[in-house]
């Protein structure tokens, strides 16, 4: 059984311990109910025998003062028919033997008294001593002195009441009287069936009882134990259902509390873990990009060189000016592209400079209004305070036209554009979260859009070169990678929030202006 | 007629004169054998005729340490002894003139001495008969329980005295307290009245009550010689009136401690008897008493 689950069940255990206790306890229970029953039912014996003794004592005592056994047998008619009764004996004061009257031919039980016997059973004139009682297997045998006032014997009691003394008594003789056990043993086997039937009864109900308890207590502690272990395998996702304010409940909220910060651990470090992965990846492709770039331009400057040689020894007609006019606008083109590389791939040399946040979106503004579309409606809302960053200006400019155009690509049925500045402050957790940033001040530039939103898996890829969401032709694949390059370049953050249906928010840190900063900066 | 007034004047200033004597002479003890009210009545009817200073003691309250002790005290001229039990007391103290009141007579012949004197409760065979006759003049024979060692004269007079008045007694002798219940069980039969004498052997309770159980059923009246037995289911009996009894000795008082002791004792019985009935009693055994005796009767329930 040990070795089964069930045996192996705390509640089982506990069950089974409880079980074991309550069973005792009934069973204990029962026997004393038992053996006092029993008692009562002795006693009340023993009281009819007693009642009898005295009645017969009483009613037949000028017999028995007359020792006739003629008058006394024929006294005991009617008492001899009372089914508790099995024998009566009379003896006279010196004990001997009166007379016996026996429903049946059955031997008496118990000794047979000589009148010493008498003498030596005290009976005094209290209940409890008055009466010799012997409790024997098939009877019991009850001897009682018969009382009777002492003769006067030529006193002035002869003549007179003894007023309020006590007149003596002098024992005439003794009666003994057998009470059959056999309705003591018919009650006895009622009593125990009665017994047993309440005590099963209340092992049965103490059971329920005790299974149900142990159920109260168990079941939390079951459904506990299953989320921790599908806690543990990580197949958990919802939180253990609190039902009582007891221990085990406590238990269980503690748990809760202790899986949901686990699970928002996990969370974040996952989420610290993809923005590692896509940074290190952005990394590598802006290496990539970067040789490329720097390859692909020297290659770009030795056809613009030969190009123009060609242009210089040969005179080409117009048919091949046109072809030359071609390549060129073709290398242009190439160059352009070559340079947006560069910028995401923060190879391009940055000049960086104080500038006054507020004050370059409002100069860019104009810039930025020609970028929506009629059905676009550009909203700028600037910080009331100076916000002062070291940045370089043609870069930032890049990069807000950038996320504008974007926003603007986002909603091909129109919507608002909202680009605002704000300050915000990075503590040390916040900075644990995000990598790439130091604990300070920022400023933000954010441009959220009232478009579709991102998709989910789209979502990482944004930044990579060359990955769009946009017809082919419609877009190079370059806007958000050249902005990733700007920010990395200002030691900066770019976060993107996106719902689905209801717009996209990228924010950009950038980090404040501080003399120390600066001083850093510049002697980079 | 002067003659006769002056005798008179004189007797009366002697009488006083006398009375005063006693009233002022050495006061009686008076001992009785316990506080009830026959003792009560007789110890007033003491008081009556004695005119004599009392001192009243209880025996439940005194052993005979302090009787010694009182006496040697008061010094009394007489003891008055009130019951058996008080007289057994009494004549410890010697030289000291004893009276006794409400004694059985039967106890009598146990106690002996020249300064013993007093009033037994004995009321004669003869006024026993002459009662039975006169209250149930139809019921001549008469069943009687005795002990020859204790009532053989009693009987023997009894015998002579129902003779005359033309009852027969039916008599049924005993030697032990145990053989009562039989004799009388013997006797149900063959008796119209129970006649139950002062005698120790036959009475006690338990034979009174066989007594009465044998009455109830065969419409048999028991006659008996206390009035305790007639308030508890005897039909009728002689008693002696304790009040008169008193009296008596309280007489017998006066004259010894005026003469002193006389030469022989004075030892009487009851001259005073009442007859007394249980009409309830009567009435449910179905006995009528006759009219004319009826008015000298007390009634007792």
């Amino acid at each position: 059984m040990s070795n089964s689950p069930y045996g192996k069940s705390f509640g089982f255990r506990l069950f089974r311990t409880f079980s074991v206790i309550v069973m005792v306890f009934a069973i204990f229970f029962a026997i004393a109910v038992v053996s006092y029953q029993k008692r009562l039912v002795t006693g009340d014996l023993v009281k009819e025998g007693k009642m009898i003794s005295i009645l017969l004592g009483s009613s037949l005592k000028p017999w028995i003062f007359a020792e006739n056994p003629a008058m006394l047998k024929d006294a005991l008619k009617d008492i001899m028919e009372y089914r508790n009764v099995t024998f009566v004996t009379f003896y006279n004061a010196r004990g001997e033997s009166i007379y016996t009257g026996s429903r049946t031919s059955r031997p008496v039980e118990g000794p047979v008294f000589s009148p010493p016997d008498f003498a030596r059973m005290v009976f005094a004139e209290s209940d409890a001593r008055y009466f010799h009682v012997d409790d024997l297997t098939n009877s019991i045998d009850i001897v009682s002195p018969v009382p009777m006032e002492a003769p006067s014997n030529a006193g002035d009691a002869l003549y007179f009441s003894p007023g309020s003394s006590r007149q003596k008594e002098v024992t005439i003789g003794y009666i003994r009287v057998g009470i059959s056990k056999d309705s003591l043993r018919k009650e006895e086997k009622a009593i125990i069936a009665r017994v047993a039937f309440a005590t099963f009864l209340g092992i049965l109900a103490g059971l329920i009882i005790l299974f149900i308890s142990i159920r109260r207590v168990t079941v939390p502690l079951s459904a506990l134990t299953e989320h921790v272990r599908l806690f543990g395998t990580g197949e958990v996702t919802e939180n253990v259902p609190v039902t009582t304010d007891d221990e085990i409940g406590r238990l269980a909220a503690a748990f809760n509390t202790m899986s949901e910060n686990i699970r928002r651990r996990d969370e974040e470090k996952a989420l610290l873990q993809n923005r590692l992965l896509q940074s290190e990846k952005l990394e590598s492709v802006g290496r990539l990009a970067r040789g490329v770039a720097h390859d692909f331009n020297n290659i770009l400057s030795t056809v613009q060189g030969s190009l123009f040689l060609i242009e210089k020894k040969f005179q080409l007609d117009g048919a091949m000016m046109r072809h030359v006019g071609q390549i060129q606008k073709s290398l242009a083109r190439a160059r352009a592209l070559i340079q947006r590389i560069i910028t995401f791939s923060r190879a391009q040399v940055i000049e960086k400079r104080l500038m006054e946040l507020n004050s370059f979106i409002r100069r860019v503004s104009p810039a930025l209004a020609n970028i929506g579309d009629d059905n676009v409606n550009l909203a700028i809302a600037l910080a009331g305070e100076d916000i002062l960053v070291m940045g370089d200006p043609l870069q930032l400019e890049q990069l807000i036209i950038n996320l504008v155009s974007n926003a603007r690509d986002a909603m091909p049925e129109g919507g608002e554009i909202h680009v605002s500045t704000d300050t915000a402050l990075i503590n040390v957790k916040d900075a644990e979260k995000l990598p790439s940033l130091r604990p300070g001040g920022y400023a933000v530039i954010r441009v959220a859009d009232t478009g579709g939103g991102i998709e989910e898996g789209t979502r990482e890829k944004i930044f990579e070169p060359f990955f769009t969401t946009k017809e082919n032709g419609k877009g190079t694949g370059l806007g958000l990678s050249i902005v990733y390059g700007v920010v990395e370049q200002h030691k900066g953050y770019i976060d993107v929030v996106s719902e689905k249906g209801r717009g996209t928010t990228f924010s950009v840190y950038l980090p404040l202006f501080e003399k120390k900063a600066d001083s850093q900066d510049n002697s980079q | 007629m002067s003659g006769k007034f002056s005798a008179v004047i004189t007797a009366v200033i002697l009488a006083l004169l006398c009375g005063a004597a006693h009233a002022e002479g050495p006061p009686v003890l008076v001992i009785k054998s316990a506080d009830i009210s026959p003792y009560d009545e007789a110890v007033e009817g003491f008081k009556k005729t004695c005119n004599c200073r009392v001192r009243e003691v209880n025996l439940p309250d005194i052993d005979s340490g302090g009787i010694r002790e009182i006496v040697s005290e008061n010094r009394p001229g007489l003891i008055l002894a009130v019951g058996v039990d008080a007289l057994s007391l009494a004549v410890a103290v010697k030289g000291t003139p004893i009276v006794y009141s409400m004694v059985p007579t039967a106890l009598l012949p146990e106690i002996s001495g020249r300064n013993l004197s007093g009033v037994s409760m004995y009321i004669t065979p003869e006024k026993y008969i002459n009662a039975i006759s006169e209250l149930f003049p139809l019921l001549r024979r008469v069943g009687v329980v005795f002990d020859p060692a204790w009532s053989g004269p009693f009987i023997r007079d009894a015998e002579r005295a129902a003779h005359k008045k033309g009852i027969e007694l039916v008599l049924k002798q005993v030697g032990r307290p145990s053989e009562v219940i039989s004799a009388l069980h013997g006797l149900k039969n063959s008796v119209n009245l129970l006649w139950m004498i002062p005698d120790p052997t036959v009475v006690n309770p338990e034979t009174f009550k066989y007594m009465l159980d044998i009455s109830y059923q065969r419409h048999i009246p028991v006659f008996t010689f206390a009035r305790k037995y007639v308030e508890i289911g005897a039909a009728a009996g002689l008693n002696s009136v304790p009040y008169d009894s008193g009296m008596e000795a309280g007489e017998i008082a006066a004259q010894l401690l005026t003469k002193g002791l006389p030469e022989t004792p004075i030892r009487v019985g009851a001259k005073n008897v009442s007859l007394l009935v249980n009409r309830r009693i009567l009435k449910k055994i179905g006995i009528a008493i006759p009219a004319e005796v009826g008015g000298r009767t007390v009634n007792v329930e």
